[in-house]
């Protein structure tokens, strides 16, 4: 029998294919300004400069954190959390990552 | 409302003899002022924190022989410091330890605020918390166990309401205990190092504490800015509050503004001067007395109804919440150019006068975004510079004397784009700050708050820019008057004037000695500009009929000028409210002066010396103000900046017309 099936390669390999848990967070996973107003996000990561994203932190936006978009107008985004509400503007060099929840 | 204090054993205080230093810390919009003011019944002063432009406001008040000293540290989200007030807050903190370190906490707002405290807490000072705006918080259907929260951080805890004065009187009793037995500071650990792990901490104790609630749920304030933010609506809601504010400053301040002007210089300044004249003073000194110094002075109150019009509009603005809304709505815009949304109340506020715009841009957090607003601020035409445009289009452009007077405005607002967009990339180089800012639930302003920010920053004013504005006045008198008794080209300015008059043949206008003299006491206040030319022309002025003095009625009439002004005013809010035609104010054109002008400048001339004067610093009270916010090194920047602008533009409009073939 011709061994030509990707079943039969060594085991290593297999493990290098993504799980299609992991595929999916992949794919869910996106910088905030993609989202659109109204959605409830979850932050993944905040990448950029550290005192920018420890100010982040302390207003409460860190990676886990489940906020709202409320409003989208460019790179200008309006989320809320808690009872706060937070206007942002983005740029090339500061990310937040969020994935959609549920 | 008793605090809840935790168990905790004191010891005696040594500090019962020198006032106590009590620093209030917190986040902004935490109603920090609004607290100190309420118990020190409002003796809040503002000053500015050494070196830096960040406000400074303190307050001492005595209770049961116990003096305190209030400090309202600048509001902070971290003690690791992102902008200038958290720097102002963390050194403070760090270099003079307070007696008590009180932590003020918007109560509906708990899981924001106690990334704070929890940084608080690890400096190990006696701390106390205030859960304020809890009456905020009590409408809502929520619940906070106070003593469950005094336990777990042991720290006292006590609600507060500035509004109802909730809580005040138990903060007042813990101070007193404290100052007899000082509270011990709190003994909290292990408290984690790594961020997230602080978040579970903090959100655990919130769930532990707060009975809650969807918080996702569409609140009274969202749903006020699905019109005020919306994408439609938005600007041009914003647009029409902002006409309204600046209409309604001038509108209200301007009857306040004649009748100080009338107050000084005709009351004041005629009996200063019959008085002198009684205890046989020479000639030149009472005209120092009466022009210089009276007329400084009162240059400086007459700022004062123009800015505390202004302060109570932005106070109501930002005690709202819309002020914040505002910048992010304008933010999408301004950042283009190189200047943070916030900047765009501050320059529109420069249309009307660059002094109040000058201290406008306090509300801009980032040092930068401040200077390269002031830096711009006075290529933003003030309504000092419209009779100079007044006069020289009624004499020139007669037939397009509005959209030549527009022009000004708008190459104004031009400059001002490319400058700050040449700033942002050269002296400022680096990327325009990230704008991230919270935006408060909307509030009613308390008319407390409103007079607090109004007088404490006019006393400001008073206090820092009024003495640089008075000295130049007296300066300016000099160079007007001495040597004393002689014609106008024969004084200091005439000398100056002929001696500077070649450097203005690029511009046109060098020809002639007059406009140039014109130009130095314009420096001192562009409304000059027209009165000088006046002078040195020689155009003849009626002279004032001489009145029998007369104390007693002269008094009264003033006190009834002050009233009718203050019934102009009233009347002045409805009237800005109707649309109104736009008006020119030709009263200084006499037909001498037209002549005089007509004969000394062209077409071409006059655009070109209305082109200089736009772009010139608007006068010396921009001056003051500059050099108090920012010191003179940056004042003196901005000078070059605006003289060499105004120099060289004036310059190619005068060169661009001669080859274009105008005259």
């Amino acid at each position: 029998m011709a061994v030509s099936s990707p079943l039969f390669l060594p085991r290593k390999s297999v493990a290098l294919t993504p799980s299609p848990a992991l595929v999916r967070r992949i794919a869910t996973v996106q910088s905030i300004a993609d989202f659109s107003g109204g959605e409830c996000v979850r932050i993944t990561a905040i990448k950029g400069d550290s005192s920018l994203c420890h100010r982040l932190h302390a207003m409460g936006v860190f990676p886990g954190r489940e906020i709202r978009i409320l409003r989208k107008q460019g790179q200008s985004l309006l989320i809320k959390h808690g009872h706060m509400s937070l206007g942002i503007r983005l740029s090339p060099s500061f990310v937040i990552e969020a994935e959609e929840v549920g | 409302m008793s605090a809840v204090v935790p168990n905790q054993p004191s010891f005696p205080s040594s500090r019962t003899l020198k006032p106590l230093t009590i620093a209030f810390a917190g986040n902004p919009n935490v109603g920090k002022t609004a607290l100190i003011n309420a118990v020190s019944q409002s003796r809040l002063k503002v000053g500015n924190w050494p070196g830096v432009t960040v406000e400074k406001k303190e307050a001492r008040w005595t209770q049961n022989n116990i003096a305190y000293h209030f400090i309202d540290l600048p509001g902070a989200y971290s003690l690791v410091p992102h902008s200038i007030e958290e720097t102002v807050c963390r050194d403070y903190l760090s270099a003079t330890p307070p007696d008590l370190l009180v932590n003020v906490i918007d109560a509906s707002n708990l899981e924001k605020s106690l990334s704070l405290t929890l940084e608080l807490i690890e400096l190990q000072m006696p701390m106390i918390i205030l859960l304020n705006m809890w009456d905020e918080f009590e409408s809502r259907e929520e619940q906070l166990n106070i003593e469950r929260l005094a336990h777990i951080l042991g720290v006292p805890v006590i609600a507060t309401s500035a509004v109802s004065g909730k809580g005040l009187d138990a903060f007042k009793s813990i101070l007193e205990t404290h100052a007899k037995q000082a509270i011990v500071p709190p003994t909290f650990s292990p408290i984690p190092e790594e961020t997230s792990q602080r978040y579970a901490l903090i959100q655990r104790w919130v769930h532990e504490v707060v009975s809650r609630e969807d918080t996702f749920n569409t609140s009274k304030t969202e749903r006020i800015d699905q019109f005020l933010l919306n994408e439609w609506t938005g600007i041009p809601i914003f647009m029409g509050i902002l006409f309204l504010v600046f209409k309604l400053t001038f509108d209200v301040s301007t009857p306040f503004v004649d009748w100080i002007d009338g107050f000084f210089n005709g009351f004041v300044a005629r009996w200063a001067e019959l008085g002198l004249n009684a205890v046989g003073m020479p000639d030149i000194v009472t005209s120092l007395v009466k022009d210089g110094m009276i007329g400084g002075v009162g240059l400086v109150i007459t700022f004062v109804p123009i800015l505390m019009f202004l302060y109570l509009f932005l106070a109501l603005l930002e005690e709202s919440g819309y002020m914040s809304r505002a910048a992010f709505l304008m933010d999408r815009f301004m950042y283009r150019f190189g200047l943070h949304g916030k900047a765009f109340v501050p320059l529109l506020v420069g249309f009307g006068c660059n002094v109040p715009g000058v201290y406008a841009t306090r509300a801009l957090e980032s040092e930068t975004d401040r200077k390269i607003t002031v830096a711009v601020m006075s290529f933003m035409s003030c309504g000092a510079k419209l009779p100079i445009y007044a006069l020289f289009t009624a004499v020139f452009f007669q037939r397009y004397q509005a959209l030549v007077i527009l022009s000004m405005y708008i190459l104004g607002v031009v400059v001002a784009i490319l400058w700050a967009v040449i700033l942002r990339r050269t002296r400022f180089k680096g990327e325009i700050p990230l704008f991230m800012m919270e935006l408060p639930p909307y509030r009613f302003p308390q008319i407390k708050a409103l007079w607090g920010s109004i007088w404490s920053k006019t006393r400001a004013f008073i206090k820092q820019a009024g003495t640089v504005i008075a000295m130049s006045m007296i300066l300016l008198w000099g160079l007007v008057n001495l040597p004393y008794g002689n014609p106008p080209e024969r004084t200091v300015l005439g000398y100056s004037a002929r001696l500077a008059a070649p450097l203005f043949l690029p511009q046109g206008f060098g020809q002639h000695w007059e406009p140039v003299a014109a130009i130095i006491p314009g420096f001192m206040a562009k409304e000059m500009v027209v009165g000088t030319l006046g002078v040195v022309m020689s155009v003849q002025q009626e002279k004032t009929k001489t009145l029998k003095p007369a104390f007693i009625p002269e008094l009264s009439a003033q006190i009834v000028a002050f009233k009718e002004a203050a019934v102009t005013a009233f009347t002045a809010v409805f009237a800005s409210l109707t649309p109104a035609p736009l008006t020119v104010d030709s009263s200084a054109n006499s037909s001498s002066l037209t002549e005089a002008v007509r004969s000394t400048f062209t077409p071409l001339t006059a655009f070109s010396y209305m082109v200089f004067n736009l772009f010139l610093l608007s006068c010396i009270s921009v001056v003051g103000a500059m050099t108090a916010e920012f010191g003179g090194r940056y004042f003196g920047f901005v000078f070059l900046m605006t003289t060499g602008t105004a120099y060289v533009l004036s310059a190619v409009v005068y060169q661009l017309g001669v080859v274009l073939g105008f005259q």
